[in-house]
């Protein structure tokens, strides 16, 4: 009984708008930033590409297989091309590019690799 | 009595959200330029790799003893430094790539890889046969003379084998094939001591008395220790990009610690027991004594100038190991003028041999011999063209080695190691 005869101070209906206002501003903030970190994800994608890219040029390496090619995967697709490199008579140049599957590039790699 | 005051506990809330959505945002920051910077690390490095490529391979764009600024690509953002400079009988190339946060700098000895046609022995046609005794063994092609190989009979020895030759055997031609100029070029630019315009010279025998010791790395200028006396070392360290020359004789001894410097001298004496890597240029005579250990890659060679003695030898003593290259060379062969390599009992040479004269060989030679005579030396005679109880075995030469372009045949630049 003694709690309910108790004295509650009550909020003004404008100071509890006010402070339900800022919790949803600072949440929706919030939100936004979370959703940006998570999208800035594409770095790792970009690391993924470019570690992709780097396994296909060592491959090509230890390979030898000097020939132009076009590697598809669900997510991307990659262009190989090894042209001659001037003034050298064995020396080759890799350039490789990774587009998504709207056709942006994301990646490009390229590396002098001594051929045969 | 409870306090209601919504907002300041909405304060509060807010203020939380803002320090998490803070700290996600500095995360995102951080983690982004971390990746940036593995980026641009990861492209030096790449592009310090392609420019070693670049120097490996047959190119014309940087010569021998010069440096220069290559935009790899031509995009304005792949520019490297490349640098070939003549280490003895061997190159130093240097590739240096740099951007505004990052450089990376690779340094390679290098010399040439093995002729995919391996031969065990190449002897000059002197119309005189190959005779073989005691437990000599062959393994692997040889180019001998029109008469061939034989067995023989001497000191008491028979020849003990199977089969002569584990291999096969073509015709040598009158002469050897000529020993590669540039070798030659490289060596005489030793002796004639031709420095590079920023190198260091210091007075040896100032630098003995110091007794002390240096090292120095590749990507700095060459130290050049300089002495017109001889020069005897002992208890000190030389390692790296140091030349050593002396107007007389040069003497090793066995407490020092020589590694990847260049000697040049008359005269080289290595004392028993030494062990170390390194390039031995001589005019007159190399002698190393018993049990010495010269790591890979180690090179002796002896070449004649105007001031040479009429007989030049390299003498190689019992139980020695090298790993590497041995060669004697003079341009015009004469009765008067002798050069001879003599290789004692159990000396074991991993690599190439070659001399325009003689050859006395008693050891192993896991590799190939060339040269215009065998001489078998024995208390009792001289015989030409004799081999007893030595090894030539080119089967147990490493796949992989890389060595000295003896010859002008046209051979793939290889890393021999990596220097600092």
């Amino acid at each position: 009984m003694d709690l309910l005869n108790k004295k509650i101070r009550a909020s003004t209906l404008l100071e509890t708008i006010v402070a339900l206002m800022l919790v949803m501003m600072c949440f929706s903030i919030g939100m936004m930033i979370y959703v940006n970190v998570i999208n800035s994800d594409n770095n790792r994608q970009k690391l993924h590409v470019h570690l992709l890219l780097k396994g296909i040029a060592f491959k090509t390496k230890t390979d030898n297989s000097y020939l132009d090619e076009s590697i598809e995967s669900e997510m991307l697709s990659i262009k190989k091309k090894v042209i001659k490199y001037k003034d050298t008579e064995n020396l080759n140049m890799l350039t490789l590019k990774a587009y998504d599957k709207q056709g942006k590039l994301l990646e490009e790699y390229k590396e002098l690799l001594i051929g045969d | 009595m409870l306090k209601a005051s919504s907002l300041f506990y909405a304060t509060a809330i807010a203020l939380v959200i803002a320090l998490i959505s803070s700290s996600l945002i500095l995360f995102a920051y951080f983690n982004k330029l971390r990746l940036t910077d593995y980026n641009v690390s990861e492209r030096t490095l790449i592009n310090s790799t392609s420019g070693l490529s670049l120097l490996l391979s047959k190119q014309n764009i940087i010569q021998l003893n010069q440096q220069k600024f290559i935009d790899l690509y031509n995009e304005g953002n792949d520019t490297v430094l490349l640098k070939r400079k003549s280490w003895g009988s061997f190159e130093v190339i240097v590739s240096k790539a740099f951007s505004a946060r990052s450089s990376s700098n690779q340094i390679a000895l290098i010399g040439s890889g093995m002729p995919s046609e391996k031969k065990a022995i190449y002897l000059a046609d002197q119309d005189k046969p190959l005779s073989l005794c005691g437990k000599t063994v062959i393994k692997g092609d040889c180019y001998l003379p029109k008469s061939g190989v034989k067995r023989a009979y001497i000191e008491g020895q028979s020849f003990s084998g199977n089969q002569l030759v584990e291999g096969t055997i073509k015709e040598s031609s009158k002469n050897l094939p000529p020993l590669n100029n540039e070798l030659i070029e490289k060596i005489k630019s030793i002796i004639l001591k031709q420095m590079g315009e920023n190198d260091s010279i210091i007075d040896m025998d100032k630098q003995q008395k110091l007794n002390d010791s240096i090292i120095n790395s590749f990507g700095n200028n060459t130290i050049y220790l300089l002495s017109k006396e001889n020069i005897i070392f002992s208890n000190q360290v030389y390692q790296g990009n140091i030349i050593i020359i002396s107007d007389k004789e040069i003497d090793i001894s066995n407490n020092c610690n020589l590694q990847d410097v260049l000697v040049m001298a008359p005269v080289i004496e290595v004392e028993d027991d030494f062990e170390g890597s390194l390039q031995l240029f001589a005019t007159d005579s190399i002698s190393i004594s018993k049990n010495c250990k010269l790591n890979y890659p180690s090179a002796l060679s002896l070449i004649r100038t105007t001031k040479s003695h009429n007989n030049m030898d390299i003498f190689i003593g019992e139980g020695t190991e090298i790993f590497g290259d041995v060669f004697a060379y003079e341009e015009n062969l004469s009765p008067q003028k002798q050069i001879k390599i003599n290789i004692e009992k159990n000396v074991k040479i991993t690599g190439q041999v070659y001399s325009s004269g003689i050859v006395d060989l008693k050891g192993f030679v896991y590799g190939s011999v060339t040269c215009s005579t065998f001489l078998l030396s024995t208390p009792s005679s001289v015989y030409e063209n004799h081999l007893l109880d030595a090894t030539i075995d080119v089967t147990k030469l490493p796949e992989k080695y890389v060595g000295i372009n003896l010859t002008e045949t046209e051979q793939a630049k290889k890393i021999i190691k990596w220097i600092y």
